[in-house]
């Protein structure tokens, strides 16, 4: 076997180089997309479990505040509870490095003393900075920076340090650099410390604590800790173990991988097309080969075994291939994943890739399982071709054309299949169903393909003998018959296809819904917010600012808003504080049921609650319900008025009344963004001018207009979406080569019909105008039924896939003009992969195609 | 008239040099049916596929009614092929896409011509070879035999002034051989066009006015029959 892998698959390998690699590129792809995404997922994971543990030091329990922190009184509390052997208070600051630095920072106040039993600080000791550490503590604007980002940005000691902090402008020195040791990796080194005194002072926090981490006597329950402190402590206060803070992350994580790893698997989906149409490339070119190694003697399993193991040749050489590629967006999809996890947790910088063996082995297995799969079926038939039957071509195309029947009927149940699976609830929130029934859909039509292509052709057929006369009849009855080469080609390109426009018609509406959504919500004339508005940033506006607008000429009203995080149940929501009487008048909240003014004024009035509609999926509250909402003065349950939709965030919002916000909240004053409405003859460059000139040298806003917001709100959408987009792109550039090679191997299959046309009279312009409209035709029929198909998968996605992943209400809408771009670009590019073949179909003389006799 | 001038074509293969058709000099008369006759290898098909202009000689010249087709443009040659010549070859060579009647249609669609202009025509030459009740049908629904009657009807619609005959019987049993010569006879016959047959069958051969033997790409001698057509 090994030699006649040795003498044929190699060789033959090796003359055929273009078409292996394509193949390669195909399954390389699908691998890369799977290994990109679940290493830059684990590496972001990592990174985050790396800050959490670093950050968390040998700390047993964490007694951690949300939104403003809470009261430093609840110190002597903890450290007194039974069972607490050591504590130390932390407050948490995600702030931004000024700019030309413009880099986030974690700003950490700690208290040096109770602080070192927690974590083991390395400062670096030279001459210069003997003395630092004691200055540390005595000197107000002192901090302690990483070596690396020092070094980084250039910064030496004594140095000035700006950061923003919500909309101050603050000034530090450095004081002292830390060895990239213990807590200092978090975040790759982007960690500041500062005194607590120090930083209640800076950010307007006396009085108050983020955090405070504690050691627990030796043979305590942790348990039984956990329970008393909670009794101790107010509602919106949480106890817990540092590691919990990871569970809640990777279920996240995983949502959102999900729907990425679905669009691997896609690719892989494509990859079984292209080396089936590789595999049977080399069975029809080689019949003559597998007819005389049958007579010399050569076993049917020996057969099938030569070609299979071609197939696992490309698969593996792919796969390796693949985990390169893999390994290339990793890096690429790292930012992006850190990204989405610092919005809703804890601010992550990740840098480094970590490998996983599991993940690699993971990502080639599949590769392995589609090149056999994609080979099976023509190794199977090279394998029972009688040696006879081998000297003949068309022998695969007779039996595919007596098993269409079959294969239709396979294609229907598949397809039923699909439509069961779509109709099943969530597994553990995912919607594993849904991505089965995608699957399904996709493999029900490729069975469905030989059929449909017979269908369309047959109605396309007199159109084009019309329009082209002999070329177009030709062009039309070839793929005809050809359908086992022409089928899969088509198949394949279809799947890419319909994955392009589904996604499209997902990603189309989703914007539509949005950009309508915006248009009614984005109210205001004028929105202001603080300049260090970066992930986790709690800072508000200052509040001389927020109470100099209503005086400003031109302003009508002024909606005050106040942004905090919330943990309901083990959902981690935004809750929205607002000036609903303004809202009420000038602006709206888009709900799904009821009148928008009645539940605005109920909520005003009788304390209730708005939703979001993530949240109510994700809660299972509705209109009527009562929502348990913890807050400083305890649980609160309030009566959910009514549920709005919203695009903002992955985990839901609340929306109360700014009397509610404060009856809860009492030691709240911050005002985290302000929304303005004008005059209608008001000049909003002349207000936003007024604005600046009120603002202290000090402090440092954001003032966007209502035009600018709903732009970048937009610009944010679209980038959320970029990597989709390149991914289908790069798996319809595979699926066209598909073709081309498809109409290579039919062109050389009819040599000898194109010998003839040219020796009754046939003009070579007339036999590449025959090629290249078959390569049309193939394009156009991809078209359509990827078309169909794109638009049940867009159903799928839409109505089954985001609801149970994420619950948005996406209004459906098929937009004409993406439809009739990319019929334009699959048109432009099945011709251009027409010419090639065409080339080929005339490159040979007449004489030495008829010689053959 | 055809006049063949010191013609002269070499092939190369691999390493080797073969001379399939070395100096060959001949003329053949407008109506006349000449059977090219010799062993396989001797250059009868290469002969035939120069008198057709699907290959170039190496040198020499090939007149058909005073047009030296050598010197024609790759266009020119074309519409050479297509519209004074007609091939029938052993192995019959229909589209296998086409009916039979759009086989035989073929070198008049290939102009742009509706098949509605040519349809009397197909017809009558389907008649002619005795094929018209089963002109719907596709080349793997017929026999051999009915095949190459296909394509001696292709070769004949355009009113060729030449046709060229590659082994015709080559494939089919001697009584079906014997129905295509006899057809192919009666056709030239009929219509005044130039047969020119390469074949190694005497029978096949024995219906020809002038037979010329064949031997390592020369014409070693000429022999013209009475009884021929």
């Amino acid at each position: 076997m090994l030699r006649l892998w040795r003498w044929f698959s190699f060789r033959h390998l090796r003359s055929y180089k273009g078409r292996a690699l394509l193949c390669l590129l195909g399954v390389a792809l699908g691998v890369a997309v799977f290994i990109g995404i679940k290493t830059a997922a684990s590496s972001a994971m990592s990174s985050f479990q790396a800050t959490v543990t670093s950050l968390a030091g040998t700390a047993e329990l964490q007694v951690i505040g949300q939104g403003t922190g809470f009261p430093e009184g609840l110190y002597a509390t903890v450290v007194s509870a039974d069972g607490v052997r050591a504590a130390t208070p932390v407050l948490e600051f995600n702030v931004l490095a000024a700019p030309p630095l413009d880099e986030p920072l974690l700003m950490l106040g700690i208290d040096v003393f109770s602080d070192q039993e927690f974590r083991q600080y390395q400062f670096i000791e030279s001459e210069q900075t003997s003395g630092a550490i004691l200055s540390f503590l005595t000197e107000p604007g002192a901090v302690a920076l990483t070596e690396k980002f020092a070094e980084r940005h250039g910064l030496n000691l004594n140095d000035q340090l700006e950061i923003f902090a919500g909309s101050k402008r603050l000034t530090f020195t450095l004081r002292t650099l830390l060895k990239l040791k213990g807590p200092a990796r978090a975040l790759e080194g982007n960690v500041a410390l500062v005194d607590i005194a120090t930083a209640q002072e800076a950010f307007d926090r006396i009085g108050r604590l983020d955090r405070i981490d504690l050691l627990l006597e030796e043979k305590t329950s942790t348990k039984m800790v956990v329970e008393d402190l909670r009794k101790l402590l107010p509602a919106d206060v949480r106890v817990e173990e540092p590691n919990q803070r990871l569970g809640r992350i990777q279920e996240m994580v995983d949502a959102y991988r999900l729907n990425l790893l679905a669009l691997s698997l896609i690719a892989l989906f494509v990859g079984i097309f292209l080396i089936f149409n590789a595999v049977a490339f080399a069975v029809s070119k080689r019949r003559f080969e597998i007819a005389m190694l049958r007579v010399l003697g050569t076993q049917r399993w020996q057969i099938l075994g030569l070609f299979l193991g071609e197939a696992l040749i490309v698969g593996l050489l792919g796969a390796i291939l693949g985990v390169g590629l893999g390994l290339v967006m990793a890096k690429l999809a790292l930012k992006a994943m850190a990204q989405t996890i610092s919005e809703l947790y804890l601010l992550v910088r990740a840098e480094t890739l970590t490998l996983s063996p599991l993940v690699i082995l993971l990502g080639t297995g599949p590769a392995l399982g589609v090149a056999l799969l994609g080979g099976l079926v023509p190794s199977l038939e090279a394998s029972r071709t009688l040696p006879k039957e081998a000297l003949y071509r068309g022998t695969l195309e007779r039996r595919l054309h007596m098993n269409i029947g079959k294969v239709s009927l396979v294609g229907g149940v598949v397809l039923a299949l699909g439509y069961l699976c779509s109709q099943q609830p969530p597994v553990d929130g995912l919607p594993i169903f849904g991505f089965v029934a995608a699957f399904l859909i996709l493999a029900g039509f490729s069975f469905l393909a030989p059929a449909s292509v017979l269908l369309v052709n047959r109605v396309l057929a007199p159109v084009l003998a019309r329009t082209f006369k002999l070329e177009g009849q030709m062009a039309s009855r070839y793929l005809g018959r050809s359908l086992n080469r022409s089928a899969v080609a088509i198949a394949s390109l279809m799947t890419a296809l319909a994955m392009l426009i589904s996604i499209s018609i997902l990603i189309l509406s989703f914007r539509q819904t949005v950009v309508v959504w915006t248009e009614q919500i984005i109210a205001a004339d004028i929105y202001i917010s603080p300049a260090g508005r970066i992930t986790g940033q709690r800072g508000g506006l200052p509040s001389k600012l927020v109470d100099s607008l209503p005086q400003l000429p031109g302003v009508t009203a002024v909606e005050r808003l106040t942004e905090t995080p919330i943990r309901i149940g083990e959902v981690v929501a935004l809750l929205d504080a607002t000036d609903l009487v303004v809202k009420e008048k000038f602006g709206r909240i888009m709900y799904r049921r009821g009148s928008s003014r009645d539940i605005m004024r109920r909520c005003r009035e009788q304390g209730q609650v708005s939703i979001s509609e993530v949240l109510s999926n994700r809660l299972g509250l509705g209109e009527g319900d009562t929502i348990e909402i913890p807050t400083p003065k305890g649980v609160e349950s309030l009566v959910i008025a009514g549920v709005f939709y919203d695009y903002r965030t992955e985990g839901g919002m609340v929306i109360m009344d700014q009397s509610t916000y404060r009856r809860y909240w009492p030691e709240d004053r911050r005002y985290t963004s302000v929304a303005l409405y004008l005059d209608s003859n008001a000049d909003p460059e002349e207000v936003r001018a007024q604005i600046r000139r009120n603002l202290d040298q000090s402090q440092e806003v954001f003032i966007t207009s209502n035009r600018e917001l709903r732009r970048e709100i937009l610009r944010i959408f679209d980038q959320t979406f970029s990597i989709t987009y390149a991914l289908q792109i790069i798996a319809i550039v595979v699926a066209i080569f598909g073709i081309v090679n498809t109409l290579i191997l039919l062109v050389r299959e009819r040599e000898r019909d194109i010998g003839v046309l040219k020796a009754v009279g046939a003009t070579n312009r007339q036999v590449q105008r025959m090629t290249v409209l078959e390569a049309g035709l193939m394009g156009f029929i991809s078209f359509v039924l990827g078309t169909v198909n794109g638009i049940l998968l867009s159903l799928l996605l839409i109505f089954v896939i985001n609801k149970q992943s994420f619950g948005w209400t996406i209004q459906f809408s098929i937009p004409p003009g993406m439809l009739g771009k990319t019929l334009i670009l699959v048109l432009v590019c099945s011709v251009l992969a027409g010419i090639a073949p065409a080339r080929a179909a005339v490159s040979k003389k007449v004489s030495e195609v008829m010689r053959l006799e | 008239m055809i006049e063949l001038e010191s013609l002269t074509k070499t092939y190369t293969l691999g390493r080797q040099r073969i001379v399939a058709v070395s100096d060959v000099s001949l003329r053949i008369r407008p109506g006349e049916f000449t059977a090219i006759m010799g062993k396989s290898g001797c250059g009868k098909t290469t002969l035939l596929s120069l008198m057709g202009g699907l290959d170039r000689p190496d040198s020499g010249h090939i007149r058909v009614n005073g047009q030296d087709i050598t010197q024609l443009a790759d266009q020119e040659l074309t519409r050479y092929r297509r519209d004074q010549v007609g091939i029938i070859f052993q192995f019959f060579n229909l589209i296998p896409i086409l009916t039979v009647a759009e086989n035989v249609a073929l070198p008049y669609s290939l102009q742009g011509k509706s098949s509605a202009d040519i349809w009397e025509r197909v017809q009558a030459l389907l008649r002619d070879v005795d094929l018209l009740e089963r002109r719907e049908h596709y080349p793997h629904e017929i026999s051999g035999g009915e095949m190459q009657r296909v394509a001696i009807a292709r070769a004949l619609i355009n009113r060729p002034r030449l046709v060229l005959a590659d082994e015709p019987t080559g494939n089919l049993d001697s009584r079906t051989g014997h129905q295509v010569m006899e057809i192919m006879a009666e056709l030239s016959d009929r219509h005044k066009t130039t047969f020119i047959l390469a074949t190694h069958s005497e029978e096949a051969a024995s219906y020809a006015g002038r037979r010329l033997l064949m031997r390592d790409g020369s014409i070693r001698s000429v022999e013209e029959s009475q009884e021929g057509t």
